[in-house]
């Protein structure tokens, strides 16, 4: 039963979960709003019960996680949340500023404090010419940060 | 729409539309050819800085930027192997081969020519083309519409992804994620999660940067360890010239490389790539040499090439008419369409046929100075091919930040576009293609409009199947979507049965 607990699988269970979940909160919407909504439900619970039965009879095991490359992913990942989530409280200059220059030193060959200092001088390049770009010439009012007085 | 040509000439021979076609011509030819950023992505991410220009010049540049991307994606593939882009896989074939015998310049100059040729081609089908095709949809009713919806669905599901049930899977959910905000008909709120900056529904370019740029990061920082070897080329006299002379000797490889690349493109879902392998191999299948295919030949280069570019306009052609794009980045340029309140379909030949025109005159001049900026800008690109992922990937990240928030100045698109890049990147690993998703997206408004308009008159009416069954237009999308949805299954058992007769066949030979 186990090997039969694949990837594949678990997804097909949490889209059959989001469908009943969906279909449970268009009880308040009206007739007209709920259908086409609930013709797509039922399609996907369809197309999505076919492929876990699929799943179920031939199990394969697709990775998601693939060994010591998905290091830097995650890595990347947690930097881009924290990005994003430090935006609100710093500002979107000052975040991109520390975003970019510590992806560049970790993603570089040169991990030296030469390098740090070249990256840094980058990170501060780079996003102070597309702040510039953005906030004074397309006027995009980007986030100054709640500890800015944002 | 004669007073429109004439308008629409004027404008873009204006310094600025120049100017601004060149620019992006050679942005799009930059990002193409850093392998890892599609024409997808490299219009994703350039969306936002066109924002604020008027429509005419966002589109000049947005228009150019995807001809030169597309075109970007021959110069990696010629130099180290790798496609800069997934429209330059059949340009490997033959152009790398090129560069190992010593002649990149060949090879960068034959993909070059046959891309502007290839594309001004595809350009002019647009032109002429597209106009009558809008006219068609003049006709076109909320049945039409829904089965047409229905028809794009089933090619986008069919042909992006290896799995039908898994095309078919994304492209629903694509669907439900379109029903999300206040609904057409009726006004009621949908899936928001009292969210009221959800009330408008997902922003198609916050969700496709999430689908398209985010995963291809991810996939770019894993490959973060490996190297390519850059070949260097050093130009030389009378290259151009024999290249030229010779690709002008064969002008049916040419045309027919873009015809066939335009009509792939107006296929939806039927990508590039898909457009340069069809007329790689009719290529092999007409030329007097097919043994020379694959061992580094310029007709090789020049078919796909040829076709691919071409397939850029030809995407535009369901994309301008009927709001259904052709392929993936024809998708991101609806967003922007949208973005600047323009809607696909017959007012945009009529009321806002100047910049449409424009537009599509704005086409044909990208695709002569690709030409240009791709065989003179094409050794100074190889060197940016050598830009460390350190660098892109976090700047990259950084311009989808600055994209999706700057389209509503709201930072719950970015986190929109976060959650959207994880779900995209596993989906991706299960065999999910992000493809089905987006145009399920798209085209879920349109289906749902088209799906309860049509209920609402059938009711009037007094029979609701006669509104849907019995309209000609329909019965004709009723018959494609039938033929487009049994299609993989025919292919697959002609496919089985090929392979079947030709194991016989090597059975019977080792007999012997």
């Amino acid at each position: 039963m186990l090997s039969r607990l694949t990837n594949d699988n678990i997804f097909s269970v949490i889209i059959l979960i989001a469908c009943a979940a969906a279909w449970n909160s268009l009880d308040r919407v009206t007739y007209l709003g709920a259908f086409f909504p609930k013709v797509i439900i039922v399609i996907l619970a369809f197309f999505t019960l076919i492929q876990l039965f699929l799943g179920f009879r031939n199990p394969k095991q697709q990775k998601i996680l693939d060994g010591d490359k998905q290091v830097y992913m995650f890595i990347m990942l947690a930097g881009i949340i924290l990005y994003v989530w430090s935006m609100t409280y710093i500002g979107f200059l000052l975040s991109s500023m520390l975003f970019m220059a510590v992806f560049f030193w970790i993603l570089s060959d040169e991990r030296s404090a030469k390098g740090a200092v070249k990256t840094t001088v980058l990170a501060i390049l780079v996003s102070s010419g597309f702040y510039t770009l953005f906030a004074k010439v397309f006027l995009v009012p980007l986030p100054i940060g709640i500890f800015f007085g944002g | 729409m004669l007073e429109n040509f004439v308008v629409a000439l004027g404008n873009v021979f204006e310094p600025v539309s120049l100017l601004l076609m060149v620019v992006g011509v050679s942005a799009g030819i930059i990002v193409g050819a850093l392998p890892g950023l599609t024409a997808t992505m490299a219009l994703a991410i350039l969306v936002p800085f066109t924002f604020t220009m008027p429509a005419i010049q966002a589109l000049i540049v947005l228009g150019g930027v995807y001809v030169g991307a597309i075109y970007g994606g021959c110069i990696a593939a010629i130099l180290i192997n790798t496609p800069g882009t997934p429209s330059a896989v059949a340009t490997t074939f033959d152009g790398y081969p090129l560069t190992k015998k010593g002649k990149a310049e060949h090879a960068l100059v034959a993909a070059a020519y046959s891309s502007s040729v290839g594309g001004v081609i595809g350009a002019l089908i647009l032109l002429f083309l597209s106009p009558i095709l809008a006219s068609v949809a003049l006709k076109f009713g909320p049945p039409e519409y829904f089965w047409l919806a229905v028809f794009g669905l089933t090619i986008i599901a069919t042909l992006a992804s290896k799995s039908i049930i898994k095309g078919l899977i994304g492209g629903a959910l694509g669907l439900l994620l379109g029903t999300i905000g206040i609904s057409p008909i009726g006004g009621d709120m949908r899936f928001t999660f009292g969210l009221y900056q959800m009330q408008a529904g997902l922003q198609l370019i916050v969700a496709m940067i999430g689908f398209f740029c985010i995963p291809e990061i991810f996939n770019m920082v894993e490959r973060t360890m490996e190297k390519s070897e850059i070949r260097m080329f050093k130009s030389q006299k009378g290259v151009a010239w024999s290249v030229i002379k010779e690709l002008t000797s064969k002008p049916m490889l040419l045309f027919r490389s873009a015809i066939i690349g335009a009509f792939v493109g107006i296929v939806p879902g039927a990508g590039g790539n898909i457009a340069a392998l069809v007329s790689y191999n009719e290529a092999i299948r007409f030329s007097k040499n097919p043994e020379e295919f694959g061992k580094g030949t310029i007709e090789g280069v020049a078919a796909a090439e040829a076709s691919n570019n071409s397939e850029v306009c030809g995407s535009l052609v369901p994309l301008l008419t009927l709001g259904i794009p052709g392929a993936a980045p024809a998708a991101v340029l609806l967003g922007a369409l949208m973005l600047q309140g323009l809607r696909p379909g017959p007012e945009l030949y009529t009321v806002f046929g100047e910049i449409t025109y424009t537009f599509l005159f704005s086409l044909v001049l990208a695709n002569i100075a690709l030409f240009f900026l791709g065989y003179y800008g094409s050794r100074y690109v190889a060197r940016i091919i050598n830009i460390s992922t350190a660098y892109l990937a976090p700047i990259v990240v950084f311009m989808c930040v600055i994209g999706s928030y700057s389209i509503r100045n709201n930072m719950l698109d970015v986190y929109i576009m976060v959650v959207f890049g994880v779900i995209g990147y596993i989906t991706r690993k299960l065999g999910y293609h992000p493809g089905p998703i987006v145009l399920g997206l798209i085209l879920g408004t349109i289906a749902e409009n088209g799906l309860v308009q049509s209920m609402l008159i059938g009711q009037a009416q007094g029979n609701m199947l006669a509104m849907f069954f019995t309209r000609p237009i329909s019965m004709v999308l009723i018959v494609m979507c039938l033929i487009s949805a049994a299609w993989p299954f025919i292919s697959d058992k002609r496919q089985r049965k090929i392979e079947e007769m030709r194991k016989r066949l090597e059975g019977e030979t080792h007999a012997q």
